[in-house]
């Protein structure tokens, strides 16, 4: 189906930051990686938001997940 | 945290990497630091491990209060440790006085140790930096903006000002022609 000319005009692709960088692991110790993935609540930011591929978004949640037990991260502000 | 996958069975080799992070109380409550560190040292000696790197991290606030502190200091370990041993190293961590929270990680394998402390030390240095340059911007913005309002002040005086005379001169033009007209030799 062809796109409609409201679609092609206000989106543009977003690229994986992680995959830019070919990062084959998130660690969890890397706060400053972190942060600009979270929100002021505390909640990971949706891909939709970040461009994250699927493959880091997972990887990305594991990390801030250890993290957040370590009490490096909050849970919820 | 207790991981029910930390026992390796498919791998070959009789040790493998385990990363193990510690949050203790800083200040300690039993006075000295380095005393708890050996005794963590040594549940994992006991385990028969044999240390590859550490990383000691600087004082930090918690995201949230554990066990009623707000601050504390993280040591990150990296030992090779038989997976046969390293459930007794968790019971035994979980156990030790001072530590608030423990977790034991199975890194993939040609897992690159790095050091966070610097680069966390780094960011924070950048970040201020970065807050100041943006106060200095900031107070530049507001300066000029000062001036400018300053500028205007004395155009819009100058102007009032200069209205003023011509209204001045105006009177005076008015008053001479009227001395003009009610003079009585004047024949039109």
């Amino acid at each position: 189906m062809a796109k409609t000319s409201t679609q092609q005009r206000g989106q543009k692709k977003k690229v994986c930051q992680f995959c830019e960088s070919e990062a084959d692991y998130i660690d969890y110790k890397n706060y400053p990686l972190l942060k600009p993935h979270l929100d002021y609540f505390g909640n990971i930011r949706k891909r939709f938001h970040t461009g994250v591929c699927l493959h880091h978004q997972k990887m990305l949640k594991t990390a801030v997940e250890r993290a957040r037990f370590m009490g490096m991260l909050s849970y919820r502000k | 945290m207790a991981d029910t996958d930390l026992i390796d069975t498919a791998e070959e080799k009789d040790t493998r990497l385990y990363e193990c992070v510690v949050l203790y109380e800083y200040p300690c409550p039993q006075g000295d630091e380095s005393k708890l560190l050996k005794e963590i040292e040594g549940i994992f000696e006991e385990a028969g491990g044999t240390l590859v790197d550490k990383d000691p991290w600087s004082r930090r606030g918690l995201a949230y209060p554990i066990a009623g502190h707000h601050e504390g200091k993280y040591i990150v370990y990296y030992y090779e440790v038989d997976p046969k041993n390293i459930r007794t190293v968790d019971e035994a961590l979980r156990i030790a006085k001072g530590v608030l929270r423990h977790m034991l990680i199975k890194p993939d394998t040609g897992y690159k140790v790095e050091k966070y402390e610097e680069k966390f030390q780094q960011w924070l240095k950048s970040r201020e930096a970065e807050e100041q340059a943006r106060l200095r911007q900031h107070e530049e913005e507001l300066k000029a903006q000062v001036i400018e309002r300053a500028k205007q002040k004395a155009k819009k005086a100058e102007t009032s000002r200069r209205i003023q005379k011509e209204e001045v001169k105006e009177e005076e033009l008015e008053e001479h022609l009227e001395k003009i007209i009610s003079d009585d030799d004047l024949q039109l």
